[in-house]
């Protein structure tokens, strides 16, 4: 566990942040599925959305 | 509902955001991307790719956070946020990366990499979920994005980061502290680090909680101060002097700040920024007209130091020479009734003034050798006198060594047979061994070398050797070596050997008789002849080894 991390690991890390970054684009620009609230009372809390996200399970 | 907000060119530039923004975005960008520049410079060896990604993060990061401010399009503001909210933390791992590759000169281990990837993961599976970003406020034509749980768990790991930082700057200065070892590196290092990312904290509480988001560009424009400090100290580590850095981060965070000036979009806010800047250029240059005056004051002073300790050292040369002519004629007046004494003593002993009684004899017996013990004592006075006066003359002729050498052990062997010691002489009689040399003094080294293997060898054998060596360099060399199963030195004792006064540290379990000159007066004489001598001892009680070595005339 004291050894030095492979530069694999590393490569692994950077594939996967650009990964991602690529999957938030796809999410945005490709599925536009973000609720955009014209209305105060609409916006769910933090509380609320993270319940949610845990009932369903949904990313 | 119809919002009028700006269109933004190049997706930062627009009257969307505060003015400010763009002074301390603009600026830290800039000054990252100069010190990711530097990093490629051929400078001192420093660790590099844990600052170079610190750097990369945080202008992608001060890119990201100009969209959210001068963006209005929906879709680049959620998905820069997305990127702002990822990266974030990345600041603050590679900020511990560098501390501990900086002040521990080591690699990450597994174990902080798995637990950093641990800590990590939770950020990458929100990033494109609601968990990151919940949705868009529009409300009120506000353009505002509706944070999920990841900033929260992106704050929390902030705080963890840091304070891991802490942990091991706290860490490493009280190792360096046990160790006697210098602690300001570390400590700069590790509080530009923790100073950095706590402005980037502050800069980001303060414009979230208190709606401060003018002052809070103050913390934007404080981080990449910290980080030129850091590279600063980092490079710089070896000569780390505090008043030059005083200095020159005084200076370049005044380039900094008028730099930044280029940066203002506002003629309201410049005021602002241009009186700041000229509050700081006062306290500076204050200090540095300050310390300026001190250095030329010490400048002087040391200057006046320097004049009095020439003339001081010119007079202790004087008086060096007056108490070596002294000595000289001391000596040289000690010389001729020595020389009666001991001549005396011994026609005295061999009956010439008739016979003796046996009470008698004793006494007589030790004022002779008294006498050659004193005599061998002025002797090496007058040696040193004459090294030091410059006035030891040498008359250089061809010599064969193994004669001078065989002379000197027939001399020697009537003392070593009496004191058990086994003398032997190993050379090839075959071959010459002929040197430049005056032999009067050449005989004396050797005889002081061999005289002193046995002095220093209670009981066993003394071995002189004579031999030729090939040096790449130097040609053909004579060898002469003495080597005993005598007392032997430490390497402490082997370092000082051939200074003046110094014998060795267990020399008077031996013998009490030597003044610390001999090997003193060898060592010049030898290196007249353009020879070297030195000596080797695997320790104390395991003999020694002398070592003369000549260059050959043929």
């Amino acid at each position: 566990m004291n050894s030095a991390v492979p530069q694999k690991l590393w490569y692994i890390v950077f594939i996967a942040y650009g990964f991602v970054i690529v999957l938030s684009a796809l999410r945005i620009y490709v599925n536009r599925d973000y609720p955009i609230y014209m209305n105060v009372n609409e916006i769910p809390s933090t509380r609320e959305v993270f319940l949610e996200w845990v009932k369903d399970f949904h990313l | 509902m119809m919002c009028t907000w700006d269109t933004s060119k190049f997706l930062i530039f627009s009257d969307n955001g505060i003015p400010l923004i763009y002074y301390s975005h603009l600026t830290s960008i800039a000054i990252f991307f100069l010190l990711f520049v530097i990093t490629f410079l051929p400078l001192r060896p420093w660790p590099k790719a844990a600052f170079r990604t610190m750097m990369l993060v945080y202008i992608t990061w001060l890119f990201g956070d100009l969209v959210l401010w001068g963006n209005e399009n929906i879709n680049h503001i959620l998905f820069f946020w997305s990127v702002v909210n990822l990266v974030e933390p990345l600041i603050f791992v590679a900020s511990y990366i560098h501390f501990v590759s900086f002040s521990e000169k080591r690699h990450i281990t597994m174990r902080e990499f798995i637990t950093f990837a641990v800590l990590l993961f939770p950020t990458l599976i929100m990033s494109f979920t609601r968990l990151s970003v919940t949705g868009f406020d529009y409300t009120n034509c506000d353009r505002n994005v509706i944070e999920g749980v990841a900033a929260y768990y992106n704050y929390f790991l902030e705080a963890v980061f840091t304070g891991l930082l802490a942990i091991a700057a706290f860490k490493q200065w009280h190792i360096r502290r046990l160790h006697n070892q210098g602690t300001g590196r570390v400590l700069l290092v590790g509080a530009s680090l923790i100073l950095l990312l706590l402005s980037f904290l502050a800069a980001n509480f303060l414009g979230t909680y208190f709606e401060a988001y003018n002052i809070s560009q103050l913390g934007h424009i404080a981080v990449p101060i910290f980080a030129a400090l850091l590279v600063y100290v980092t490079v710089k580590f070896e000569t780390f002097e505090p008043r030059v850095l005083i200095a020159d981060v005084s200076t370049g965070t005044l380039l900094i700040l008028i730099f930044s000036l280029f940066f203002i979009r506002d003629a309201n806010t410049q005021i602002y920024i241009i009186s700041g800047t000229f509050l700081l250029a006062v306290i500076f240059a204050y200090f540095l007209v300050s310390g300026i005056r001190k250095e030329v004051d010490t400048r002087q002073h040391i200057q006046t130091l320097a004049t009095d300790l020439s003339k001081a050292n010119n007079r202790l040369v004087e008086l060096d020479k007056q108490k070596s002519e002294f000595v000289s004629f001391a000596t040289h007046q000690l010389k001729s009734p020595l020389a009666a004494m001991r001549g005396y003593a011994s026609l005295i002993l061999d009956g010439d003034y008739g016979e003796i009684s046996t009470a008698a004899r004793e006494p007589l017996s030790r004022i002779f050798e008294s006498t050659k013990t004193l005599a061998n004592v002025v002797e090496g006075y007058l040696n040193i006198s004459r090294i030091e006066l410059g006035t030891m003359k040498y008359d250089f002729t061809p010599h064969d060594i193994r004669a001078m050498v065989s002379d000197v052990i027939a001399e020697l062997e009537p003392n070593t047979k009496k004191a058990g010691i086994n003398l032997s002489f190993e050379v090839n009689k075959e071959d010459d061994f002929i040197v430049q040399a005056d032999p009067d003094k050449l005989k004396q080294v050797f005889a002081n070398l061999i005289d002193n293997s046995v002095k220093y060898t209670p009981t066993g054998s003394v071995n002189v050797s004579v031999t030729k060596k090939q040096d790449p360099t130097k040609g053909t060399l004579v060898l002469f070596s003495v080597k005993d199963t005598g007392i032997g030195m430490s390497e402490k004792t082997i370092e000082s050997l051939f200074h003046k006064f110094t014998r060795a540290y267990n020399a008077n379990k031996t013998n009490i008789h030597g003044t610390g000159l001999g090997l003193f007066v060898a060592k010049e004489i030898v290196e007249a002849h353009k020879g070297h001598v030195w000596a080797e001892s695997e320790g104390e009680g395991k003999g020694s080894q002398f070592y003369v070595e000549l260059p050959s005339v043929k």
